[in-house]
């Protein structure tokens, strides 16, 4: 593996750095020889580039009026792609306070979400938190640490939900006492590790954007390397999802509660293997949170986003490297995709629906049985519906429609019938952002 | 009677959709448990609502199978004989049967199509790259090369099928591509970044630029499993051997990656395909530059180079050009049609082999250079 590795270290070399020509080179990446401080200035200048607004620089004056004070939010997972990225933003701050005597170009905070597989982590966030951000004293850092529970904010919300046989999905409201799940139980009930990593990003972009509203951050930047958004791209089209990718892994705004973000992925043209020489160099690694649990062998124990980055470090070794790079170009070349009508939001996970996913499923997965032709067969069926009226059924009263997206279906698909699935859905045809305007300005609504 | 001693199936081993029948296979899309009746159905009637929904074909319509005698295009065969009876499409088969002149494999599986043709009734008709470009497939391999082997094949292919249609008055080939063939297509244009293709990676009919012959999959969204199961329950007779020249180690890659995918999720193959229905370029950005805002008139227009080293000129304008190869005279967008140019490369090859007689000739840079010849 190291042989194809994409950063070449070098050991007590005579090679001479190729950008200053001054010391001699630690490692060699995309063809050229770096010295420690020359590489760690090329990776900062891709943060630079990607943040070169006018608003993230310090202002004066006019300008400052009219930009206005601006608040970064930074999605620290604790893993060392977000540490590198803090790393390189701070240095940056603290360049501005250097030159510009005191005064920073834009407030940064530190944004953790809880893992939900909270034991399963070497070490707390919370240790690690207060010594990254004394690193880049004085810059003033702050950091906010998120229970995954937070993504509960309604419990009248809470519905269960089933998946019929032909691909429709209705819900049930839960009685106050049935009402009782946490958002570890919604995610224990998904039928799958796969389906539970679907959701779990759902949840996580959710809570990032009510963080970047709540705490009046413009910009939401996440550390995601090169690599890592050709996986986001390639898993979110095994996922059913293709018609997020143009969204999910661009530069971008989103509105969210009648406000705007923008969304940046800073270190976009950097290497993973960049990252890790990057942490290794100015010894970040050593706060890397990471997962204690060994990834199985067998591949039936995995969910997708483990074999697609098997598959993405498997590229690496069989010197087909440059894949990740080139799946990224093509995401960045997607649009929006073009359909006539529009199917609405789906209430799950919030997307817009293009191509009614019922329909389409239900065309190419028939459900009708041959017919029944001897009378022993007609027997057997008497005998199943006895059975089955025997059996206790679920009752179907009181519940309603429910409009969701393919990549929900899917992830929906193979939940059981008894335990069913629960979550907190949306609205169909607002917004959450038009329904808090509902909720707000109506008093009375006698029409329901 | 012996059902009387088989009787006492339990209801948990009924087949989920009727009810009424012992179930004998988890179905590979989905895994329910379905009675062999209930299988036959739902995989005819899948394949009936694609070629409803895509109006692949009108009453009347003669369309040619391309058979290779492998399962896909077997099944495909019996399948579509099936349908036309079943549903009155009012169409005439015919078996269409490519000879790449490949030993050991093509030479048997032909053996199965002809077969085939007895079986189902319809005419055959087979081509030969010997016949139409004096080169076989083993010829060209041993010249150029095994690496770029379907690259060669794919290209000659495509116009051999197009010309053995033409003879036979028809202008509608189907062919035995399936589902898994297609989110295979999807993974690999986006792992190769070929955006050319991207956007019609799942198209059901195409039609290369200036052909008019159209090409459809009825079976799109058919799960490669389920035609094996299909070919052996029905007893059909196909050739199983895979073609000596294995496809690219790249693809390979995307293929594994696909198996272990549905292992874990079998409706991901589904997933891929509606995944890459959605997959559409954005409207490219015009760059504005300052300095040359006015006037400037747009003196010529760039022509993009295709992944594959061709030039996509305006898609109307190669239409009604109608141009011909001046070499062959088949319908090409280029002066000279894309076989031809493959060919004129081996045979400047084929008179260096036999002049010096080296054997260790880099088939792969033939190919590039050839094909950079295509572009302008
Ligand atoms: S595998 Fe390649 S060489 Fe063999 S028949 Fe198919 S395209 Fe031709
Ligand atoms: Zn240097
Ligand atoms: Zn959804
Ligand atoms: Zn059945
Ligand atoms: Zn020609």
């Amino acid at each position: 593996m190291s042989e194809n590795n994409p950063v070449k270290y070098l050991a007590d070399s005579d090679t001479e750095c190729q950008r200053c020509k001054a010391v001699p080179a630690v490692l060699i990446t995309r063809k050229e020889a770096f010295c420690k401080n020359c590489f760690i200035r090329f990776i900062r200048g891709k943060q630079r580039k990607s943040m070169i607004d006018e608003r993230y620089k310090v202002k004066y004056g006019a300008v400052q009026e009219k930009i206005g004070q601006q608040k970064v939010l930074l999605a620290l997972s604790g893993g060392v792609s977000s540490l590198v990225l803090t790393d390189v933003v701070a240095s940056l701050l603290q360049e501005q306070i250097e030159s510009h005597k005191g005064r920073m170009g834009f407030e940064l905070v530190l944004l953790n979400i809880d893992e939900f597989e909270l034991e399963s982590l070497n070490k707390r966030i919370e240790e690690i938190l207060p010594i990254l951000v004394e690193r880049y004293a004085p810059v003033n850092i702050q950091y906010k640490v998120l229970s995954i529970e937070s993504f509960l904010i309604d419990r009248a919300m809470i519905q269960k939900v089933l998946l019929n046989k032909d691909f429709t999905a209705i819900a049930q409201r839960l009685s106050d006492e049935q009402n009782k799940y946490t958002v570890a139980d919604m995610l224990k009930l998904c039928p799958n590790k796969s389906s539970m990593e679907d959701l779990l990003t759902v949840i996580y972009e959710e809570l990032i954007l009510r963080t970047a509203f709540i705490e009046n951050c413009e910009t939401i930047i996440y550390g995601h390397s090169m690599t890592r958004i050709a996986n986001e791209i390639l898993a979110l089209t095994v996922r059913g999802r293709g018609s997020s990718v143009y969204k999910a892994i661009a530069d971008h705004t989103v509105q969210f509660m009648d406000k705007e973000f923008t969304i940046l992925f800073p270190l976009r043209d950097v290497l993973f293997a960049e990252i890790i020489a990057y942490a290794d160099l100015i010894e970040l690694n050593k706060l890397e949170v990471k997962s204690t649990i060994v990834k199985s062998k067998i591949t039936k124990n995995l969910t997708i986003r483990d074999l697609t980055t098997n598959y993405f470090s498997h590229l690496d070794a069989t010197g087909y490297a440059s894949t990740a790079s080139t799946v990224v170009k093509t995401g960045e070349k997607l649009g929006a995709p073009q359909f006539k009508h529009s199917y609405g939001r789906c209430q799950i996970c919030g997307v817009e629906i293009y191509q009614d996913p019922k329909e389409w499923l239900r065309r190419i997965t028939v459900n009708d049985a041959a017919p029944i032709e001897t009378e022993e067969e007609q027997e057997y069926v008497n005998l199943y519906k006895e059975a089955l009226s025997s059996s206790e059924t679920l009752d179907t009263e009181n519940t309603h429609p429910v409009n969701i997206c393919y990549g929900c279906i899917v992830t929906l698909s193979g939940a059981k019938q008894d335990t069913a699935f629960v979550w907190p859905l949306k609205d169909k045809d607002t917004n959450h952002e038009d329904k808090k305007v509902l909720d707000e300005y109506i008093l009375t609504d006698d029409e329901e | 009677m012996t059902e009387i001693s088989a009787k006492k199936v339990k209801v948990s081993a009924l087949c989920e959709l009727c009810h009424a029948r012992k179930a004998v296979m988890k179905r590979p899309k989905n895994l329910q448990k379905l009675c062999k009746d209930c299988f036959y159905k739902v995989f005819e009637t899948e394949i009936h609502n694609t070629i409803v929904d895509a109006k692949l074909f009108s009453p009347g319509d003669k369309v040619a199978i391309g058979a290779s005698g492998g399962k896909d295009s077997t099944v495909l065969a019996s399948v579509l004989k099936t349908l036309n009876e079943r549903y009155d499409y009012g169409l005439i088969l015919v078996l269409l049967s490519i000879d790449e002149g490949i030993k050991g494999y093509r030479d048997d599986s032909l053996a199965t199509v002809k077969r085939n043709q007895v079986q189902y009734e319809m005419p055959l008709e087979i081509i030969s790259y010997r016949d139409l470009y004096n080169w076989t497939m083993d010829e060209i391999v041993s010249c150029a090369g095994i690496r770029s082997s379907c690259t060669y094949c794919g290209v000659l292919r495509r116009q051999a099928l197009d010309r053995g249609a033409a003879k036979l008055g028809i202008n509608h080939v189907v062919t035995g591509h399936n589902a898994d063939d297609m989110a295979e297509t999807v993974l690999m244009n986006l792992l190769r970044g070929d955006t050319a293709r991207l956007e019609k990676s799942c198209a059901i009919i195409t039609q290369s630029a200036g052909s008019p012959i159209k090409r459809s999959k009825p079976f799109k969204y058919t799960y490669q499993k389920e035609i094996v199961l299909y070919a052996h329950y029905k007893k059909l007779d196909y050739f199983s051997t895979e073609c000596t020249y294995a496809p690219e180690a790249f693809r390979g890659t995307a293929r594994e990656l696909l198996k272990s995918l549905e292992s874990i999720r079998p409706s991901c193959i589904m997933d891929i395909i509606y995944s890459g229905e959605h997959l559409v370029l954005a409207p490219k950005k015009k760059k504005i530059t300052t300095s040359y805002k006015t006037n400037k008139k747009k003196t010529h227009t760039e022509n993009e180079v295709n992944a594959d080293g061709s030039v996509s000129l305006g898609r109307k304008k190669q239409f009604e050009d109608g141009n011909r190869c001046e070499k062959c005279g088949y319908l090409s967008s280029n002066r000279i049609c894309k076989a031809c140019m493959l060919l004129a490369g081996l045979e400047m090859n084929r008179a260096k082999v036999s002049i010096d007689n080296n054997t260790a000739v880099d088939g792969a840079a033939v190919l590039t250079r050839t094909l950079e010849q295509l572009s302008f």
